[in-house]
């Protein structure tokens, strides 16, 4: 049976309802600086590579590296078990409305292959690095399904080349902790379009940490939901496009119950004549009480012909809340500059450190230190 | 080690520095005195290389492996690592960068200067660790980002911990005594005095007489509206304190 029979065959699956959802366009108010059908009318062949995965470690991090989009067998590396979702898992994922619709969906089920994951911890607490690294301009979709236990970390590292379509579909329980970084270094062909929602239930806690450090088209939806008491969620971002690339954050978050907190802070550091966006709803229920609510957005622009969008939005219907938002964009102070250079340190150097020190910030908020300490160190471009 | 000749400098068309002319020898310490708005701290900058300054007329030659050579058109860090050091009236906080990280690398673009081989993390560590009892200082200074959060006193004493880090043949101390209380005074006084040698020179930027009391100059000078209008020794300070500048401004305009 095809994947396209197979996925019509389940009981959640509307062909009504798909064939009435169009692509984006940018009348859409969520897709406002970012031109999705150009994307979609490049044609794109799907992923044909069958190079097998391999399996390492890098300190305490057990590493996953999958090469190409082939994933035929069920794994299991020390602490990770991989295996392709059940037909109830597929069905959960259709039956949700997209932002990408028909256009996504039809790529999904008719592209060959594509690519379901489902993590399982089976050891205790390490980190487990997921590597997917393709080298052909192929398209690639991937869901990653995430089951956790207690208390997990997943970093997901994107390199080399190709147009990714990546769904992480998270349904916490409660007292459950899940972590994701996620690191996308693809060329500046590539396109990396990377949707994620999360249900976060009573006492959970729910940590992305991204960083877009390529690609020459990137957007990133996010949504949220707080559905049960001191439920908590931080969902921070450092974008980095160069050249002419484009990326842009979608953010959405609900406090759909009492007691529950967010926390968002989105840096961007855009050169040449890159374009970055942040758009983030943080939407707060009625007689929802006692939410705390941050919101940041910070820009940096190292060119003139950079371009920074910056869009924190609150919507709150509940009274007794703590909710900030804000958002700034600037270049590099010229004090700050010339303070490095009294010091002997060149102006091409101050304005690296001066970049890096800006990023730190949001690096930093990575929870598992392995990871936290490996980020640090790709992005210095240590290894 | 330094003549400035004729020096004329103004920040987008305003004139400040009005022909000066300046000479500093290796051992010598020299203090520039003067009002508010007099062109002290613009003085200093402009030796430094800040870019907001426009030279004008006139020269800054700097003694460059043993010639006295015109800096004016050197980028800020060249001068820098010449072995012009600049200690700032209000040093800026750069969140995101360590103290340590920021020091390393000065250090060790000085060392590359000069053919030296860099410095390691952990030998610098060890390096900065014996130098921070001279200013009363403690490691976890070294941990956080460069000045944020550090109270005044604070980021004065990691000016002259820099200072002492990169043993500048020439040292420009901006204003170092504004904003200090006495205990504070003295530590940095001491941290300046440490630096002190025949090879050494160090020209500090002050408003008041008190500093000198811990710095002992061999040359006072008073700028005025862009000029030097006067220069003596250490009693010149004393006489200042006593009398204020207005006995020797009065009549110019």
């Amino acid at each position: 049976m095809s994947f396209l029979e197979k996925t019509k065959s389940f009981s959640g699956y509307d062909q009504a309802k798909l064939n009435s959802l169009v692509i984006p366009n940018m009348k859409n108010e969520q897709w406002k600086y970012t031109n999705l059908e150009r994307l979609y009318s490049t044609p794109w062949s799907p992923s044909s590579s069958q190079s097998p995965s391999e399996r390492s470690k890098i300190d305490d991090l057990e590493i996953l590296k999958i090469n190409g989009a082939s994933f035929s067998s069920e794994e299991t590396i020390a602490s990770i078990k991989v295996r392709k979702s059940t037909e109830q898992e597929i069905e959960m994922f259709l039956s949700r409305e997209h932002f990408y619709s028909k256009g996504f969906l039809s790529q999904l089920i008719n592209a060959s292959p594509t690519l379901y994951l489902t993590t399982e911890q089976v050891g205790k607490n390490t980190p487990v690095e997921i590597q997917f690294s393709n080298s052909s301009e192929e398209q690639i979709n991937i869901v990653l399904l995430g089951v956790v236990k207690d208390k997990q970390a997943i970093s997901l590292r994107f390199t080399g080349k190709g147009q990714y379509h990546v769904h992480v579909w998270g349904n916490l329980k409660p007292n459950q902790c899940l972590e994701h970084v996620i690191y996308q270094e693809l060329d500046h062909t590539s396109s990396f379009l990377f949707e994620s929602h999360y249900n976060i239930p009573r006492d959970a806690h729910y940590r992305q940490i991204l960083v877009q450090n390529g690609a020459l088209f990137s957007r990133h939806n996010i949504s949220a939901s707080l559905t049960g008491e001191n439920a908590e969620t931080d969902l921070h971002g450092l974008y980095k496009p160069t050249e002419k690339s484009h990326v842009d954050n979608s953010a959405y978050i609900e406090h759909g119950a009492s007691h529950t907190f967010s926390r968002q802070v989105y840096k961007g550091i855009i050169g040449d004549e890159a374009k970055g966006i942040f758009a983030g709803i943080v939407k707060v229920n009625k007689d929802c009480l006692l939410i705390e609510a941050e919101q940041l957005n910070k820009n940096l622009l190292l060119n003139k012909k950079a371009q920074a969008y910056s869009r924190p939005q609150m919507e709150i219907d509940a009274d007794d809340v703590k909710c900030a938002h804000g958002s700034t964009i600037g270049q590099l102070s010229e004090a700050e500059l010339f303070y490095f250079q009294s010091r002997g340190i060149p102006k091409e150097r101050a304005r690296a450190m001066l970049a890096e020190g800006f990023a730190m910030d949001v690096l930093l908020k990575i929870d598992n230190e392995v990871i936290r300490e490996l980020t640090i160190k790709r992005l210095r471009g240590l290894c | 080690m330094l003549k400035v000749t004729n020096l004329h400098a103004q920040v987008e068309t305003n004139p400040i520095i009005k022909g000066i002319n300046f000479e500093v020898k290796p051992g010598e310490v020299h203090a520039i005195m003067g009002p508010n708005g007099s062109g002290k701290s613009t003085f200093s900058k402009l030796i430094s290389g800040h870019p907001d300054y426009e030279l004008t007329d006139g020269s800054i030659e700097f003694d460059i492996n043993g010639k006295m050579t015109n800096i004016s058109e050197l980028e800020a860090s060249d001068r820098a690592k010449e072995g012009i050091f600049l200690g700032f009236q209000y040093p800026v906080e750069i969140p995101g960068v360590t103290n340590i990280t920021f020091m390393h690398e000065a250090f060790n673009a000085l060392c590359e200067h000069q053919g030296a081989e860099k410095m390691n993390e952990s030998d610098f560590r060890e390096y900065v660790k014996s130098k921070l009892p001279i200013l009363e200082m403690n490691e976890a200074f070294l941990d956080r980002a460069v000045n944020e959060g550090f109270s005044g006193g604070e980021k004065k004493k990691n000016e002259i911990l820099q200072m002492l880090l990169l043993n500048p043949r020439l040292a420009l101390l901006d204003e170092t005594d504004s904003g200090l209380d006495i205990d504070a005074l003295k530590t940095v006084a001491k941290g300046v005095n440490t630096l002190r040698s025949k090879y050494n020179a160090i020209v500090l930027v002050t408003h008041y007489q008190r500093l000198l009391d811990y710095i002992q100059p061999d040359f006072v000078h008073v700028l005025y509206q862009g000029q030097i209008i006067k220069s003596g020794d250490k009693t010149l300070a004393l006489e200042l304190e006593e009398k204020g500048y207005d006995w020797l401004t009065a009549g110019i305009q």
